[in-house]
């Protein structure tokens, strides 16, 4: 993007710009872009979810505005800007003005670092996926806002919850994450940049990283290792935590709380809650496909970016860029549009859960499966890695670092073997207490009043 | 890709310290899966048992002169003769807590693995030749004591005095870390002297200067907060507000620990700074600690005299206490060490016995601190009132006892030292001082009870009275049989 | 490009201090909290022209993302009066003693560090010097190979800290059943002491009419509740209330 902003304004226009501004022109432009796809996603999904959800219920759903509705989102649209803007007399009018923004603004900043193809990422950044989970949790501190300004007690509940639920549920989201960033940055020593995710996942089954002699089809996705499909149930989960998805959608109950902290807005700026609701939902569907199915893999990307213009390989054939980016893209948009439905599957299968039983599934059970997940990627990477420089020479037995099937198998079986122990002791340590123990705690507080 | 390396660690060194924070956490899983609830002493049994074990473990080590961690730790005689003291400390203070707990229904077994935890954090305190690890001993130190202060949790007291602790705390903390930044702003490091040559230190590099040749206003600055840092941990005069408060509300076996182990590890971790690291500074520190003490001896001291609570008496004369160490501190002598160590130990044994005596004295949920809850003890309890005559007698200075073998070493060491009027303002608050202890005595022994007290003796605490009263007598008669251990700490001062 | 990231620097610098003056000015309670959060984040920012971008994403993660939250629910939690907006000043009578304070610290601690040009840092020669490994810290990767390396030691002693941290607050927040029935809670302790107090008195009169020998009274309890009637008036002074 930074050549061609130079070609045109320098070469074209003459206009001898200096570096800096061409920079800025260059990020402005992305953004902008950025921007446009932001919001043709919004109209994309809210008229997927409608009409999917409309069919699991037996119903029809908004087929009016367009060809099969496809406007509705559009005249929604109009119908929120039309609409009075109404800020209750007891509010904190700076501060209610200023949450939608404060939530919206850091799920437009969280696309910077997504990337949508091969050589497609608007910043790769060395700490990619860290920025990812800071920047989301600001929206955190727009939702206080919101719920305390409208001084309303739904609103202000509404708020508590969400945000004792997001950040309850970061926990897994993010040591989940750390198992796959262990593996990767021990092989390419930046686990945190989302491009070098992405890379480790070529292969087929089996990442060519770890055994270097499999084909490369772009299938060597992490969720075909232990560590990463036990990481990738519990991310999902807590996605659906974080995006206050069903059944997680208790911050917005509406048959106890009207809408939560959503309570008293109204107009555009309910609209930006909407947005940002159904932003943050792509995105982190879009993070689950990046992370652990491979985000643009898929067969055949990646030889078409090798025929393409890359910096190894300068004079290439630049509609194969084209090409690479067209189906890279579409590989990624598929898998997250399949999690998305998923994620609307749930909320027409599923019934709320209550607010203990939340925070007990999210501390009690998959904070601890996530860190022994942790364990097993320690493991995995030592199986596959490790020699006898670290103190690991016992494994050299079975075949060079990075290249043994021997090795890899052995890891796959250990890992499996230590996740499903802990998913079955965790599960029967978090299974419902019997009738007895129900009596007797009964007994003791009777005991204690009397 | 850069393969990590395993750094070499000489195990040694921290042997002591690992067995307790091993022990610590291991006793945490064994506590909660194998200790039956309402029989938690015995956590506290094994919690005894580990600490017995590291002073084994640690035994063998005496006479090494070593560091690892690439200097930030280091073992000679004097960390180990801490470390020997902080043992014997938490040692004794789970003793007299064992059947404290239970009486005031705040059994827990959490209580024994974070005394083991402080007790580790003080040890860490005293090995430390970097201000980095140094800030870590103090900071896990004093979040352990927070939590300790405010176990006795649904009482008001001691969440008013956990709450005052953790804020004050807080803001020393912040002090300190300021502090180390300036230095290293200055200097270039955060070790304190070279272990190694060719190793950059804050020694070495003031052995580089020439005074009028380097603007140290960074340093100096940086020094001068550290110090305020712990002036608020040993409670030094203009930093001793929360004292009272804190030794008042907080369980009596968890104010016995801290008014001693605090003061110890933060008095060695500050000694160890000034002694071996900025001696050459010491024209300008000098003067300003020889204030800060002769001001801690007075106020602490006067402060006692109105007090009609013990448990009060108690922390304010802790307060002068700290002063009377701060002698030994700040005369980079080897006198001046022997002397802190010595009267660290006497005053260790003597302050536990007291606080145990109280704890024998405390009825469930209400305190019987007062003058006059003591009044008659001798005819009630004889052998409770005996013994809090010795620890008095004790703390007060009198001859038989420990104590004042403890305060004519620093005393000498002042004097030695060319701080005469320090040793005689010494000895001036030590009068003022014998005037409260001796009236406890005085009502113990010579009136009728007024009050209904009835104290309570389990065998934990008659050992825990029994080893402190025999400690301090001991020591006081035949003070030669630890003088001999203690000459062998020969830090290399000024190095 | 010097001028452009000076002109960067001084609108992060005014973010910073402008939120960090409204902060102390705001009337409300939780505006000083969003204010608060708002100089987090310029500081995140300001690592971020210093091109640390690990540092900054960590300040913003930890910062803004966790400990304001954590501010924001204490005072939600515990001062009710403020939220409604009621209270009007945040400063108390003694205000200008804090400022004196503020400023002479200020004046003591920033104008050497700024004034005295002899600072001698060189992290790279000095950590390189301790372990033989010459890193800058500043990256992910550096940061966590210095944790396994050099600074092992303070990397234990953190994680020990944090699981004493942990434990102190179960302890003092777990709620046993079996706990809460052998300590008074405070209104039973208020209830036991009103009993007590009733007693005193009946024996009192008793005594009064001459009748009897006088029993010895009951210890007075030291707690806070009945704090102040003794031991500690002649050093008001010295006591922190």
């Amino acid at each position: 993007m930074y050549d061609i902003v130079e070609i045109v304004l320098n070469g074209w226009l003459g206009l001898n710009a200096p570096e800096w501004l061409l920079i800025l022109l260059r990020h402005v432009l992305v953004a902008g872009v950025l921007f446009g796809v932001v919001t043709l996603q919004f109209f994309f999904l809210t008229i997927y979810e409608r009409r999917a959800i409309a069919r699991m219920q037996d119903r029809v759903g908004p087929n009016r505005a367009g060809p099969e509705g496809v406007f509705q989102t559009v005249a929604d649209g109009i119908k929120m800007f039309t609409k009075e803007d109404i800020i209750p007399d007891a509010a904190d009018r700076w501060v209610h003005l200023l949450a939608p923004c404060v939530v919206v603004v850091p799920t437009m900043l969280m696309f910077a670092v997504i990337p949508w193809g091969p050589g497609m990422v608007p910043v790769d950044m060395d700490v990619g996926l860290l920025f990812f989970f800071a920047v989301s949790s600001i929206a955190a501190v727009g939702l206080m806002m919101a719920g305390w300004a409208s001084n309303n007690k739904f609103s202000l509940l509404g708020a508590m919850r969400a945000v004792a639920q997001m950040v309850s549920y970061e926990i897994p989201a993010v040591l989940s994450l750390l198992a796959i960033v262990m593996v990767v940055s021990t092989a390419t020593g930046s686990g945190l940049s989302i491009v070098s995710i992405i890379n480790h996942q070529a292969g087929l089954i089996i990442s060519s990283q770890e055994v270097s002699s499999v084909p490369d089809l772009g299938l060597g996705w992490f969720v075909f290792t232990p560590v990463g499909f036990l990481a990738f149930i519990c991310f999902f989960i807590a996605s659906l935590a974080e995006a206050e998805r069903p059944p997680f959608d208790i911050p917005e109950a509406e048959s106890e709380l009207v809408a939560g902290y959503m309570t008293e807005y109204s107009g555009m700026k309910f609209g930006l809650f909407y947005l940002a609701q159904f932003t943050l939902s792509f995105l982190l569907c879009a993070m689950t496909s990046i992370v652990f199915f491979g985000g643009w893999q898929g067969p055949g990307v990646s030889w078409l970016y090798n025929q393409g213009v890359t910096p190894l390989n300068p004079d290439g054939n630049a509609w194969m860029n084209v090409a690479a980016g067209v189906l890279g893209a579409f590989y990624f948009l598929l898998k997250t549009y399949i999690f998305f439905f998923v994620m609307v599957w749930l909320r027409g299968a599923f019934p709320r859960l209550r607010v203990d039983q939340l925070m007990s599934f999210g501390w009690k059970f998959l904070i601890p499966l996530t860190l022994v997940n942790v364990l097993s990627a320690a493991i995995w990477v030592m199986l596959t890695r490790w020699g006898a420089a670290q103190g690991a020479g016992f494994v050299e037995a079975l075949g060079p670092a990075n290249d043994s099937f021997a090795r890899w198998g052995l890891a796959f079986v250990l890992t499996l073997a230590i996740n499903a122990g802990a998913y079955y002791l965790l599960v029967r340590a978090n299974a419902a207490p019997g009738m007895d123990e129900y009596v007797r705690v009964d007994d003791e507080l009777e005991a204690v009043k009397a | 890709m850069e393969q990590i390396q395993i750094p070499p660690v000489d195990l040694a060194v921290v042997a002591p310290l690992i067995t307790v924070v091993g022990w610590a956490i291991v006793l945490l899983l064994v506590d909660v899966f194998f200790v039956p609830a309402g029989q938690k002493r015995i956590t506290g049994y094994l919690g005894i048992a580990g600490l017995v074990m590291a002073g084994a473990v640690a035994a063998p080590l005496w006479g090494s002169d070593s560091s690892t961690f690439g200097g930030m730790l280091v073992l000679d005689n004097f960390a180990l003769a801490l470390t020997w003291i902080f043992l014997l400390i938490g040692a004794i203070s789970m003793v007299i807590a064992l059947d404290y707990l239970p009486r005031q229904g705040i059994e827990q077994g959490e209580f024994y693995p974070l005394i083991m935890f402080a007790v580790s954090a003080m040890m860490l305190l005293g090995q430390s030749a970097n201000l980095i690890v140094m800030f870590l001993g103090i900071e896990l130190l004093s979040i352990t004591l927070y939590i300790l202060t405010g176990f006795a949790y649904p009482r008001l007291s001691s969440e008013e005095a956990a709450m005052k602790y953790l804020l004050l705390g807080a803001f020393a903390a912040g002090f300190f870390v300021y502090g180390i930044a300036l230095i290293y702003g200055q200097t270039g490091t955060v070790q304190l002297f070279s272990t190694a040559p060719g190793q950059e230190s804050l020694a070495e590099y003031l052995g580089r200067q020439t005074f009028a040749a380097v603007d140290l206003t960074l340093l100096l600055v940086g020094s001068g907060l550290v110090l305020v840092a712990f002036g608020f941990k040993v409670a030094l005069v203009p930093f001793h507000m929360w004292t009272p408060d804190v030794y008042e509300g907080a369980p009596t076996p968890v104010t016995a620990f801290m008014s001693v182990g605090t003061k110890g590890a933060a008095l060695a971790a500050l000694l160890r700074l000034l002694d071996m690291a900025l001696p050459s500074l010491q024209p300008i520190w000098l003067p300003v600690l020889a204030t800060l003490a002769a001001v801690t001896m007075l106020l602490g001291n006067l402060g006692a005299i109105a007090q009609s609570n013990v448990k009060r008496m108690l922390a304010y004369s802790s307060i002068g206490h700290a002063g009377y160490l701060l002698l030994g501190v700040m005369t980079v002598s080897e006198r001046g060490v022997q002397g802190f160590l010595f009267y660290l130990l006497a005053y260790s044994l003597t302050n536990l016995g007291a606080f145990a005596v109280l704890i024998a004295l405390e009825q469930r949920g209400e305190a019987a601190w007062s003058l006059d809850d003591f009044a008659g003890l001798w005819q009630r309890q004889p052998f409770l009132a005996l013994a809090m005559a010795v620890f008095m007698l004790s703390l007060a200075g009198v001859p038989p006892t420990a104590g004042f073998v403890g305060k004519f070493y620093v005393f000498m060491a002042a004097w030695e030292g060319g701080l005469g009027w320090l040793a005689l303002v010494g000895m001036l608050t030590s009068a003022i001082a014998a005037f409260f202890y001796l009236r406890v005595i005085a009502r113990m022994f010579m009136q009728e009870p007024v009050r209904d007290v009835q104290p309570q003796l389990f065998r934990g605490l008659t050992l825990g009275i029994s080893i402190a009263a025999a400690g301090t007598l001991i020591f006081g008669i035949l003070p030669t049989l630890l003088i001999n251990v203690v000459q062998q700490t020969a830090l290399a001062v000024g190095r | 490009m010097t001028i452009v990231i000076q002109i960067i620097f001084a609108l992060i610098a005014m973010l910073i201090l402008g939120s960090a003056l409204m902060m102390v000015l705001a009337k409300n309670v939780i505006h000083s909290a969003l204010w608060l959060i708002a100089s987090f984040f310029g500081v995140g920012a300001l690592y971020l022209l210093l091109q640390a971008e690990f540092l900054a994403v960590v300040q913003v993660l930890v910062y803004v993302g966790a400990i304001s939250i954590l501010i924001l629910f204490a005072i939600m939690l515990t001062r009710a009066a403020d939220l409604a907006g009621e209270t009007g000043r945040q400063w108390n009578n003694r205000w200008w003693l804090s400022l004196a304070v503020a400023g002479l610290l200020f004046g003591a601690l920033i104008v050497p560090t700024v004034i005295g040009e002899t600072w001698n840092v060189a992290p790279t020669e000095v950590a390189g010097a301790a372990a033989g490994q010459a890193t800058g810290i500043a990256g992910a990767a550096e940061l966590g190979r210095g944790f396994v390396y050099e600074y092992l030691l303070q990397f234990q002693v953190i994680g020990v800290l944090l699981l004493v941290a942990l434990i102190g607050a179960i302890v003092i927040a777990y709620d046993e059943t079996a706990r809460r029935r052998r300590v008074l809670t405070l209104a039973e302790e208020l209830e036991l002491k009103k009993r007590q107090e009733a007693r005193e008195a009946k024996e009192a009169k008793q005594s009064r009419k001459g009748k009897g020998e006088k029993p010895l009274p009951a210890p007075v309890p030291t707690d806070t509740l009945s704090k102040g009637n003794e031991g500690n008036e002649g050093n008001e002074g010295l006591v922190v209330r």
